[in-house]
Order: structure tokens, then sequence, then C-alpha cells
């Protein structure tokens, strides 16, 4: 099993903070060790799930649409949309900080306002990303420096309940069998990030 | 009747014909519908080429114009791809600004290019720092009936098999360019191949999905294959699927890759 | 979503506790909300904090034309948006009026104050100038919006770094030079109120906005609102309010700058998340996880498969090798399923071998694809023109001119439930039968109307 203790996967640090704003419904802040992203959601009187993405300079972008429809769709999936007549949601996510994969940044940051806010869902969704190196090793989560060694990203939402996928995001080329690796890998540390999302309920649970 | 019972429970008409492993148009539910493909379409773009995948169809034009590349990146031309959801295409679209799914089309297709890395944009610079050439892929959808992305990527390769660029010599001294009557066909190094399935009803896989299907559907999937290797895998959310459902989705659009290039090659064959 | 209205109760509630010396958070009328500066990990980033109003800022630069007029000067561009995560009235792509009047107020202290060097952006005059631009976004509105976005554009623009050019193209990073700064403060009328919070905000009579420097120079002045008109001491008695504020302001920033520049010369962790308090109840960290990559299940996961997947794998194959390519005149081609010539749909062979061998639909008209596909291009289009030429079936028009009959046709429970009906039937069974009921229905109303006759 020599194998196994090379395939060391890491994945960073997470941060979450609640609460840090005071108008919207829920907000969360989360940092996944130096990516962070601000949500909240607010609802108005329509019948739709919305995501806003803003990018931290300039005006937003045809890229950014692409994100936002990814984001909006992703959280659309869980959000049991029936029991809310009437109504919109809407993620507005901020970037503050990129250093490698914004993206499952940003849909773990949205899953985390929506938990705030108290929106009944069927599911919850935790997404990873990782990358396929040029000597082809599948790294998990990697950061802005080793993202350049990358030749491809990875970017798998799951769900909590049959750990099945939600969402699946891919930059460059890569064969089945590290499309496969890549997946079981996310699968296993999409794991983690459940677990940080009970921690992160149970901690906050208490003193409510 | 069946009009009518369509109108009002549009999901349920679609459910019971699911039911029984056919779909509206008479398809399996792993079909795909039939594709015709025309080359050299327009006679004044560099290249272009309609597609019909079923009803859908979409026509695509390049146009090759020079520019001054990037200080950033001196020695690199540019690719433009463009998709246009006009009101022509289905009553869905209003005239105005770019609709938010034609700009996410848009970026994908640029995306499957920059991925699948099947035009070097170093082959389009003519001059490092000074002239390069500019490719406009303006994709108009003619008629919208599902699977555009698909339609999109077939009608841009297609296309992008029949760019010929005229031959330009720059003066460096005097600065000037002279672009000459011979033409070289641009050098393509990959066919990406889209395929796209629907999600209904959380768990009913369709291939190929019609307009109707994908707006009933709870999620599409895209998968496109370039040489062999998988060069975007696209789930925008929408309903969870296993990984074996996953794994049947890349199966069929890996299969699909040979008839389709098949397509292309026999339409460019067929030409000279 | 509209901006919530004011209650009467606050309307005259706030500007009494104000006129007794009161105000909502506890502060003294001279007192200033908690100030937080935190820079983030990349240059040129900060967030800037007042009580709970939350501001980003960030600085980024890039090679432009100058204009005409200055061919010398860089270029300095600010940015303000109001977000609707700031407050659920802030529409994005329609800036308020206050957002548009908070952007030039900015715009105006940031350019006039001459903080950023704008000569010292040149690179080429005429040719080629940096223009710096900040984007402010607001996070959280909670009152004096216009200090906590001016602390941060500043903040913003003395911790950027851009990078240092030559003119063959290499790059390395310098400090940009700021030479002095500036806040405004924005106190009320009448009753001086500095840094009011939202509700403040709204009930004062007017407000004062004072953009001065470190050195107590005026830089811009704005007065707004509906109150009396301010006296001559009332602005003196302002702008000197705001110079003390001014030089503290400064020094915290200065402090903060200090500090982060230190922690990275020592490569310990900077950003935003180092500002954390993770003792908070709602704030959790989590340890970086390791996990190995076992054996995995990528052999079992065939197996869980079932009978499901597999089905699909084999009808997946099958759909594709029976399409088989025609080629079609002149530059086309067509890619059509190799059974198109014997579309006959049997009822029978809809189980899971033949799944989808396709055929045409019966339901609705013939589809373009069985069209002769070896004619020319335009034959084709004509073809298609005209999808529907098969008859109708008579149940349509039945119907139709009934509804010129000014009949009200129900529809009848036992037709909407047609998918109990459908379990055993064919395709073609349902088409006959559901016409049957129909034109049974046809004819009860024809017998209605004795004789009436209507369409054959």
């Amino acid at each position: 099993m020599a194998a196994m203790a090379e395939d060391q996967h890491v994945l960073r640090k997470m941060f979450c903070e609640f609460d840090v704003l005071s108008c919207p419904d829920g907000s969360a802040m989360k940092y996944r060790n130096r990516s962070c992203l601000r949500p909240n959601k607010l609802i108005i009187d329509k019948a739709c799930v919305e995501a806003v993405y803003r990018p931290k300079v300039g005006q937003p972008r045809v890229a950014d649409k692409t994100k936002e429809k990814m984001i909006g769709n992703t959280c659309s999936s869980a959000i049991l949309s029936t029991l809310y007549p009437r109504t919109s949601v809407s993620i507005i996510l901020q970037e503050m900080q990129n250093s490698g994969g914004l993206m499952a940044c940003a849909i773990n940051a949205a899953y985390l306002a929506l938990i705030r806010s108290g929106i009944a869902m069927k599911f919850l969704v935790a997404a990873v990303t990782c990358g396929i190196t040029k000597d082809d090793k599948v790294i998990l989560d990697p950061d802005l420096n080793k993202v350049k060694d990358c030749h491809t990203e990875l970017m798998f939402a799951f769900d909590s309940i049959d750990f099945n996928i939600v969402a699946v995001d891919s930059s460059g080329q890569y064969t089945e069998e590290q499309y496969q690796k890549a997946l079981s890998l996310c699968k296993e540390a999409s794991n983690e990030i459940f677990d940080f999302y009970r921690n992160l309920v149970k901690k906050y649970a208490c003193c409510i | 009747m069946a009009l009518q019972y369509k109108t009002i429970h549009p999901v349920k008409y679609l459910r019971d014909f699911l039911a029984h492993n056919v779909r509206p148009d008479g398809r399996g539910l792993l079909k795909f519908r039939p594709m015709a493909l025309n080359v050299r379409s327009i006679s004044s773009a560099d290249g272009s080429a309609l597609v019909k995948i079923g009803n859908t169809s979409v026509i695509c034009g390049i146009k090759a114009e020079l520019a001054t590349p990037k200080a950033e990146e001196p020695d690199r031309g540019f690719i433009v791809p463009n998709v246009e959801l006009s009101p022509l295409s289905s009553s869905k679209f209003r005239p105005g600004p770019p609709s938010e799914e034609a700009q996410v089309a848009s970026q994908f297709v640029f995306d499957v290019i920059l991925n699948s890395g099947c035009i070097d944009t170093k082959c389009l610079c003519i001059v490092p720092d000074k002239l390069a050439w500019v490719l406009y892929c303006d994709l108009v959808c003619l008629n919208y009936d599902g699977s555009v992305l698909d339609a999109c990527i077939l009608a841009l390769m297609a296309a992008l098999n029949t760019v010929s660029l005229p031959e330009v010599e720059y003066d460096h001294e005097k600065s000037t360019t002279t672009v000459k009557t011979e033409r070289v066909p641009l050098k393509i190094l990959s066919m990406p191949v889209s395929t796209t399935h629907a999600i209904f009803d959380d768990e009913v896989l369709l291939a190929d999905p019609t307009c109707e299907e994908e707006d009933l559907a709870s999620g599409t999937i895209t998968v496109v294959v370039s040489e062999g290797k998988l060069c975007s895998v696209w789930k925008p959310g929408g309903s969870p699927l296993t990984e074996s459902q996953m794994d049947g989705c890349v199966d069929r659009a890996k299969n699909r890759v040979s008839s389709v290039l098949d397509l292309i090659n026999t339409a460019l064959k067929s030409s000279s | 979503m509209k901006e919530t209205v004011l209650s009467t109760c606050e309307k005259e509630f706030v500007p009494k506790a104000i006129s007794e010396g009161r105000r909502l958070d506890s502060r003294n009328l001279l007192e200033y909300r908690k100030l937080q500066i935190v820079y983030g990990g990349d240059w040129g980033c900060c967030m800037v904090s007042l009580g709970k109003t939350k501001v980003l800022a960030q600085a980024s630069c890039e090679i432009q034309q100058p204009k005409s007029t200055r061919p010398n000067e860089g270029i300095l561009f600010v940015n303000v948006e109001f977000s609707p995560m700031g407050a659920p009235h802030f529409e994005i792509g329609r800036p308020t009026d206050a957002a548009v009047q908070c952007n030039r107020l900015l715009e105006k202290c940031l350019k006039e104050s001459r903080c950023v060097d704008l000569e010292s952006l040149c690179i080429v005059a005429d040719e080629k100038v940096w223009q710096v631009r900040v984007d402010v976004s607001i996070l959280n509105h909670d009152g004096a919006l216009v200090d906590a976005a001016s602390i941060a554009a500043l903040a913003a623009l003395a911790h950027f770094r851009r990078p240092d050019v030559t003119l063959d193209g290499e790059e390395r990073s310098s400090r940009a030079r700021f030479s002095s700064s500036f806040t405004p403060s924005s106190p009320y009328l009448k009753n001086v109120v500095v840094d009011p919070a939202v509700l403040e905000e709204r009930t004062a009579e007017a407000q004062i906005v004072v953009g001065i420097n470190a050195y107590r120079e005026l830089t811009a002045l704005h007065l707004g609102g509906t109150g009396s008109p301010a006296t001559n001491q009332l602005v003196m008695h302002c702008a000197s309010l705001a110079a003390v504020r001014a030089m503290e302001v400064v020094r915290m920033m200065k402090d903060e700058l200090a500090k982060d520049a230190e922690a990275r010369v020592q490569k310990s962790p900077v950003g935003f998340v180092q500002s954390m308090d993770l003792e908070k109840v709602t704030t959790l960290s989590h340890e970086a996880m390791v996990t190995a990559l076992g054996q995995l299940n990528m052999n079992v996961k065939m197996e869980e498969g079932g009978g499901d997947a597999a089905s699909e794998g084999s009808v997946g194959e099958s759909a594709v090798n029976d399409m088989i390519v025609e080629s079609v005149g002149e530059n086309s081609a067509e890619l059509v399923p190799e059974n198109d010539r014997r579309p006959k749909l049997d009822a029978v062979a809809l189980c899971v071998d033949t799944i989808g061998s396709g055929g045409p639909s019966t339901w609705g008209g013939k589809e373009e694809d069985e069209e002769p596909s070896s004619e020319e291009e335009e034959v084709q289009v004509v073809a298609q023109l005209s999808p529907s030429s098969k008859p109708k079936p008579p149940v349509e028009e039945i119907e139709l001119s009934e509804s010129e009959e000014e009949e009200i046709h129900t529809l009848q429970p036992e037709e909407m439930n047609l998918d109990k009906g459908l379990e055993d039937q064919s395709d073609d069974e349902i088409m006959v039968s559901k016409q049957n009921t129909a034109q049974k229905k046809g004819r009860k109303k024809r017998k209605k109307k004795n004789g009436d006759n209507i369409c054959k």
C-alpha cells in the first residue's frame, strides 16, 4: 500500500463567519485559506432563485454570467422552491480574494448563507476543486501557485444525501481515467466540507 | 386532443411518453436526432457552415480581420466567438442586447476553443507585436429547438475547417501591409464534439433534447470530447446525477464522436 | 425592492433624542463609531468597517492612452458600486442618486486632494500612462457611506503597488507614491452629530460632508438636505471637527499599513482571514484536512450501476451505431438513422432491445428527416415549409367548428387521465382510442344540435 501514502491530499484550511452583514436575511463570509466571498440573501416578490456574482475589479463580464448561472442553478436545485410562492431568493456573492478554487468557494459560501437564512432545502451541496498537474498527478484544492502547474482544473459539487453529482465544471483537457480519479477524490473531500457545515451549525445553534 | 393535453399538462404528457421509453418525436430516450451539415454556405465569409440537428439550426460565419496583438501576449492572435440567439429563432428571446443564455453560450464556446486547443492562436500571429489575425466567429441560431450548444460547436468546427487566410506581407521599414491573393487553409489541431443530455424527473436522461424537453427538464449536462479526451464536462446545477449516469453521458458522448466527425469530413470532401 | 418606509415614531423619536444629547447606539453626539481597517492578501485591497457599515475597496491599474488635454498625466478612476448586498434597495446596474452623488464626491475628493501623484503614472508622454482604478463596493449599509468609502479608497490606494514598467516590457513591482490624504466627515445640522447611523441619516434635516486632508486643507465640501441654511459658523465648526478626525484616521491607516508591511516581511499570513475573530460564536475555522486517496471504489462503481445503467450503456452504443452519414449534393452531408427508410412503429418492439429504434411520430406533423435526402438543398427547404402535409385528424376540425357555434367543450376527467389507458396500449392504439373518444364526443354534441350539419 505504498501508493496510498503517496497520494496524500490536503484540503486547505477553511473559515466561515456568519452574520457579517446586518441588512440581509442571512449572510456568511467564508474563507478557504485565502479565498473568500461574502454572500447574503434577501427575499422579494417572485418565485425564483437568482445569483449575482460581483468580481472585485471592474464591472461583471460575460464570464461572470456563466458563474452566476452555475451558482444560481446549483442552489435552486436544492431549495424547496414550491414552499415559497411569490418569492425571490437573491444570492449575492462578492469576490474578496481569489487564491484558487473560486467557483467551489462561491458555491460553498452560497450554501452557508442559505443555511443561515433558514430556507428549506432538500439537501446541502459541497463543492470541491481539484487540479491535474503536468505530470498527471491529481491534486486536491490547488492554491494559486499550484494552479500554475496544472493543465486542468475540475470542480465538482455533491449533494449531502447520496453524494450524487450536482454540478461539474472543468477547464483543460483530461482523460476519462483522470476524470474518474478526480471525481472520487473530490467525493471523499466533500465529506469534510459537510462536516464543516455541521460543526458550524452546531456551534452556532447552541446559543440561539 | 393530444395538443390540448400537452398544453394543459406538459410534464405529464412527456412523462406518459417516457413511461413507454419513447419521446414525443418518436425517438428512443437515448437516441440522437438526425443532423445535416452544409459547409461554405456563405460565400462572402472566410469560412462558414450551416448545421441542423433536428429542427435546431445554427449558421456560423467566420470573418478574419487584421489587428495588433495585445501588449501582454504579442505573439498571439484572437478568436472571438459570439452566439446570437435572436427573436427569429424562438419566441423565448427578445430583441436587444444579448440575453443571459446567449452570453453563457458564447462563453461556453470560447472555453471549448480554449480547452480543446483546436486552434493555436500563435498561428494567427503574422508579425509579433505588430500584426495578427482576429477570427470573428458569429454563430446565429436560426431555429431554436434544444441542444444549441451542440449545434454551435459543430457549426463552429465545420466552419473553422473551411477557413483559409490570405498571405500577408509586412514591411518593417515602412510598416505597411500587403494582402496577397493566395490563401492558406487554417490549421485545425483537434475537433471537439459536444453532446447534451437533459435530466427529466431527476432520473431519466434524454439525449439531444428538444426545446420542449429542455424547458421541462430539471437540468442539462454537456460533455465535449476531443481527440479521445474530455475537454469539458459542464453541468450547471440541476438535479443530482449518480456516477453511473454521468459515466453513461460521457460514454455516449465518446461514441458519438466518430459519426459526427464522419459527417464533417463527408461534407468537406464533397465540396472539392 | 423598495426601501422600507420610516415610521412616524422613528421620525419623531430620533431627532428628539438627539436634541436631548442622546443617540440610539448610546454614543455622544460627537463620538465616532469603531473604525477598523483590514488589508487583504492582494495588493491594494482593503476592507473598512465603521460600526456596521462595511466597505471593500480594490485598487488596480492598466496601461492606457492619456487624455489629449493632459498627455503627461496618469488617470485616476473611482467607481463606487452600491450592490444589493449592502442594502436590499440597491439595485445592480441602476445606481441610485445617492450612489451617483457618493461616486462624484469621492472622485472629486481624491483628485483634488492630489493624494496620487498623477505625473508619476506617466510611462511615455502622449502614448502610455497608467490608469489607476479604485473599485469600492458597499458590503453593508449602516450610514456614513461616504466616510467609509473614502477611507477604504484611500487605504486601498496607499496599500497598492503597481508594476514598474520599462519600455522593453520588463516588469517589476514598486510602490506608488501617495502624498497626502483626506477624510470627509458628515455631521448633522443644528445639533451637530458626527458619523450618523442609517436611521439618523434618514431623519436628519441636512448633511454636510467635509473632505479634508491631514494638513487641514479642505478638498471637498458638500451640503445637502432640506434644513434651514447653514451659517458660516456651522460650516467652520464642522470643518474643524473633520480636521481632527482626518488626522486620527490617517494615523490609524498608517499604523495598519505598517503592521501589514511587517507581517509581509516576516512572511506571516496576511489577509481578511487573519481579521476573523475565531472566538466568536458565528465563526468557525476548519483545520487543513488530509485525505488519502485509497484504492477507491472505482471498480465497485461498475457493479453499483445495476441493470439500469447497463441497459443505458448498451442503448447508448446502438444509438450511435445505427446512424449513417450520407453525402447530399455539394458541400452538404447528413447524419440520419439507418432505419429511417423503414419507419414503422411496431408496438410490440418497444421492449428493451430496440428502445428508440426511432421512426416517425404519429402525433405531430411529419419531420423533415423523412424527406428524400438525396434532393438538392433548395428543394429540402421548400419541403420543410409544409411539414404537416398529412391530413389532419377529423377531431380538430370538429372541435374548431364547434367553437364557432359557441359551444363550450369541457374536458372530461377520463380524458385527462390518460396514463391509465396508456399502460398497455401502443402509441397507435392510443391515438385511435383518443380519436374515438373525441369523435364520440363530437357525435354527442351533434346529436344535441339536432342534425345541425357541421364539418365533414
